[in-house]
Parts: structure tokens; sequence; C-alpha cells
């Protein structure tokens, strides 16, 4: 469904990513780990549009996204949820949800998207009215994830979306992105916490210094000696 | 000071207090989607102001009804400033942007020196010496017609931000610009029509003072002056700051105009710019 070609991208001068091929077919939960700065946000952000790349392609269904501006690449049904949640601060958790539901594709259905999120996660549907900035890290990462669903992803990208959360809630987290996925949702998920990535996805890229440093079935990931060192940025 | 007196300082106040609403809201609504200040701002009410002067002449119309021209081509104007000047820099340090809108300000206050020459005008207008007599007070119906008619206009701008799909995608790109555009929101466009309608503002405050001002050439810098205070009042990007900010430097204009003549009243928006910042350096309503 979505695949990166040799994709090279970075910060002005600053090159971040080298090269990097991925694969995400459809219903399919993918992991992309790697330690700080191994250009996984980087990536995730090229594929939504908020950054071009400086070479490679970015297919979607076949046709290459890498220069289309990023409210179009939402309306295909890519959907990002940046690190730190990027929660409209002084907006209440319904002008949030509103706002997941304005891209055009989605709009038509907003009113049972959003009731949906709130069957799903019932604290946001008792807090509509309150202003999202105070919320807790919890009901925040909620919001954040329940919003992208109402934009009505056919592949959703979670960047950090552990971020700030207590183990308990991490917990909670990975039951709620099993059951998206069960539901036959993609999944490209981002993460540090390397253990609650491999456990949940099948498979995983490792990135290091903007390469793709290792891929293939998580299980055995789990098992790999490199993909400790990758995590902490030392290659053999 | 008889009771007539106070009401008509009052009603005076309150119609610049109005007028200044327009004024800075509108620029307060376009920093808050772009992050640049529109410094020439006042030199576009000013060049409305002119507009409306001919096309009023020519027409032999009120500007109250000349508005229904100049409206449309100010909102044009509006969207043209943007798209052609503003869009291909706007991702340039803001001091590029600050020089860009002081060129144009300076172009048209030029500019209108060399069609209309550096003496004052007025608008002609057959509310300018009306009077409307309520009990005992005697007020300038054009004062009461600046400040009901702006009162409501903004009362219907707030609702439009607070209510509507736009007001919210507005909000949006106020706050985090990026996340907005992963919810299918073109900036672009959006900055575009932001801008268009902080144009219609002005063309709408210059309706209204048409009858109340004299029309000079380099009056634009005093009023982008006077809107920016208030922009930095309200705290900056904050529509319900900004208002409140209006008013307050617009009685203050008035009872300092009534106090101490033109001399004084120059001065005292100033002084209670810099007394509020010391208090507040991050204006009334804008976060620490």
């Amino acid at each position: 469904m979505l695949s990166v070609e040799h994709l090279d991208a970075g910060y002005g001068p600053l090159p971040v990513l080298h090269n990097v091929s991925l694969e995400i077919g459809a219903g399919e939960m993918v992991a992309l780990i790697g330690a700080n700065n191994a250009g996984k946000s980087t990536l995730l952000r090229t594929i939504a549009g908020l950054h071009r790349p400086s070479a490679g392609r970015v297919l979607f269904d076949g046709r290459d996204i890498a220069t289309l501006p990023p409210h179009e690449i939402a309306n295909l049904g890519i959907v990002l949820v940046p690190e730190g949640r990027g929660l409209f601060p002084e907006m209440t958790v319904e002008e949030n949800l509103l706002m997941g539901g304005h891209v055009p594709r989605a709009r038509w259905a907003r009113a049972e998207t959003i009731e949906s999120v709130y069957a799903r996660f019932p604290v946001l549907k008792e807090r509509r009215r309150q202003v999202a900035s105070t919320l807790s890290g919890g009901q925040q990462q909620m919001l954040a994830v329940g919003r992208g669903l109402v934009s009505q992803p056919r592949i959703l990208l979670l960047d950090e979306p552990s971020w700030g959360l207590a183990p308990v809630l991490v917990r909670e987290l990975f039951t709620v992105l099993r059951d998206l996925n069960g539901r036959g949702l993609a999944i490209l998920l981002v993460e540090q916490n390397i253990r609650f990535s491999l456990e949940l996805s099948r498979r995983s890229y490792v990135l290091l210094h903007g390469r793709v440093f290792l891929s293939g079935d998580s299980k055995a990931l789990m098992k790999d000696e490199r993909v400790r060192k990758a995590y902490l940025g030392i290659e053999d | 000071m008889d009771l007539g007196t106070v009401a008509q300082v009052l009603v005076l106040g309150l119609a610049f207090g109005g007028l200044y609403a327009l004024i800075a809201s509108g620029l307060t609504l376009s920093y808050s989607v772009t992050r640049h200040i529109n410094v020439a701002h006042g030199d576009f009410l000013a060049l409305g102001l002119y507009v409306l002067f001919s096309v009023g002449g020519t027409l032999g119309l009120d500007p109250y009804l000349a508005l229904l021209v100049v409206a449309p081509m100010l909102f044009l104007l509006g969207f043209v400033v943007f798209r052609v000047f503003l869009r291909p820099v706007i991702h340039t340090a803001p001091i590029v942007v600050f020089q860009l809108f002081i060129g144009m300000g300076f172009i048209i206050q030029s500019g209108l020196n060399i069609i209309y020459t550096g003496n004052a005008l007025n608008v002609p207008s057959a509310m300018a010496l009306h009077k409307l007599h309520v009990g005992p007070v005697v007020v300038r119906t054009a004062d009461a017609l600046a400040f009901v008619v702006s009162v409501i206009v903004c009362v219907g701008f707030y609702w439009l931000l607070r209510a509507t799909e736009f007001g919210r995608v507005v909000r949006a790109v106020a706050q985090r610009p990026e996340v907005a555009s992963l919810m299918g929101v073109d900036i672009g466009r959006v900055q575009a029509w932001v801008f268009a309608l902080s144009f219609l503002l002005l063309a709408i405050a210059a309706a209204l003072s048409a009858p109340i001002l004299v029309l000079r050439p380099m009056m634009g810098l005093e009023i982008s002056l006077y809107a920016l205070i208030i922009l930095i009042l309200g705290g900056m990007g904050h529509f319900v700051g900004a208002l409140l900010g209006a008013f307050i430097i617009g009685i203050a204009t008035s009872v300092s105009l009534f106090v101490g003549g033109t001399s004084m009243s120059a001065a005292v928006p100033f002084a209670i710019f810099v007394i509020i910042l010391l208090l507040r350096p991050q204006g009334m309503f804008g976060a620490r």
C-alpha cells in the first residue's frame, strides 16, 4: 500500500535520511525503531508531506506522492499523529476532533466517526467541552489518536505515541493499537520503546544514523543483539 | 462639565474605540495566521478612505453607500497583497516582511500625495453635520453609527471565529499551522482569506470614519502605530484582547482630546501603552 523507495532527506545542508526504503502492506502493523536522531520523525514527516525529500519516491497505491502538499496527502487517507501529540491547545476536545474530520474525505461522516471515538474513549465524551491543554497526558494521547481516527485513515502514522505516558497507560495504548490493527487499519509506528513496538508489530525496521540498519520479523529482531546496539546508536 | 458634554466625549470615545477595534482586529487576525505584522495596515485604510472619496465624488454617493463599491475592491486588494507580495517571502526573516510593508506604506503615502496633493480633504457626507437628540444629550449621528456598526461587525466576526468551520480552521492555523495542514487545511488559502477579510474590515472602518476624519496622505502611519499598540496591549493575536484594547485607547483618546486638545491626545494612548506594558509585559490577554 505504502512504499518508500531510496529516500534521501535532510534539513538544508544537513542530511538526515540516506537511501531509506521500506514497505507497509494493507492492514499491516509495522514498527520503526531506533535511537534519538536516527531520522524516524523525519521519515514520518516526509511521508506526510511536511518535508520534501531530496531524492527517492514515496508511493501510495502506486502513485508517487513525494511532491504533494500535506493537505492533499491527508486527503488520501495517510494520517500522521505527530510527535508530542500536536493537539490544538486552546481548542476543546470536541473542536480538536472536528478538526480531525475537516479533511474532505472524512467530513461527510464526521458526526458518526466522532461518536465512535467517544464510544472507544468515554472520558473524551465526558470532557468534550474541556480545553485540550487541561487534559492529563493519557487523555491527551487518547485525543490525539481519536482525532487521527476521525480523519478516517487508510494508514495511521504514529510518532512516539507512548511519549510521556506512565507504564500502565502505555499498556492501554498498546491494546487500542492492537484492536485498531485487528480491524484492518494499517499502522506505521515510530517508537523509542523497543519492547512495546516489537511486541505489537509483525515486522520492524531499525534505523541507525538515517539508514535502514536491520529489518525483518519482529519476533526475530527481539532476540537480535544488534537491535539493542542500534538503539544505543552504536555500530559494530 | 454638564451631562451633554460627558455624553459627547463618551460617544466620541466609543466611536474611536469601535473604529480602532475594526482596524486592530483585522491586524491581529492576519498576524495570528501569518506571524507577520502588516505595518502598512493604516496606510491601506488611508487608501480606502481616498478611494471612498473618489468613488463617492464620482458617483455622487454618500460614503456609507460607496462602501458597497469599495468593500469588494479592498477585499480583492487584500487577496492580491497576500498572494503577490507576502506569500513569496512569508518564510523569510520577520525583518524582511517588515521592510516590505514599510515600503508599501511609503508608496501609498507618496502615491496619495501625488494624486490628491498634501492638502487635507473631507469626504462629503449627509451625516457629517447630522445630530441625534436623546433627551438633554446631543451626539453626532456619525459617531453613534461608527460605534454601533463596528460593534455589530466585531460581534459578527467573533461569531465567525468561534462557531463556524472557517473560524475553527483559522484558529487551528493560528495555534498549530503544521498540524492544521495534516488535517487537510491549505494554509496558504486560509492566510489569503484572512488577509482579504482584514482588508474588508478596513473598508468598513473607512466608510464609518469618513464623515468624522480629515484625510491626509500621511495619516496611515499614525493609524498603524495605534493598531500596533492595541495589538500588543491585547496580547499578540488575541481577538478579544484587541477589541478591549481598542476601546481603552479610543476612550482615552477622546477624553484627552477634550481635556488637552490634539497635542495631548496624540501622546496619551502611548502613555497608557507604556503603563500597561510595565504592569503586564505579555499584554492584557497574552500568555506569559
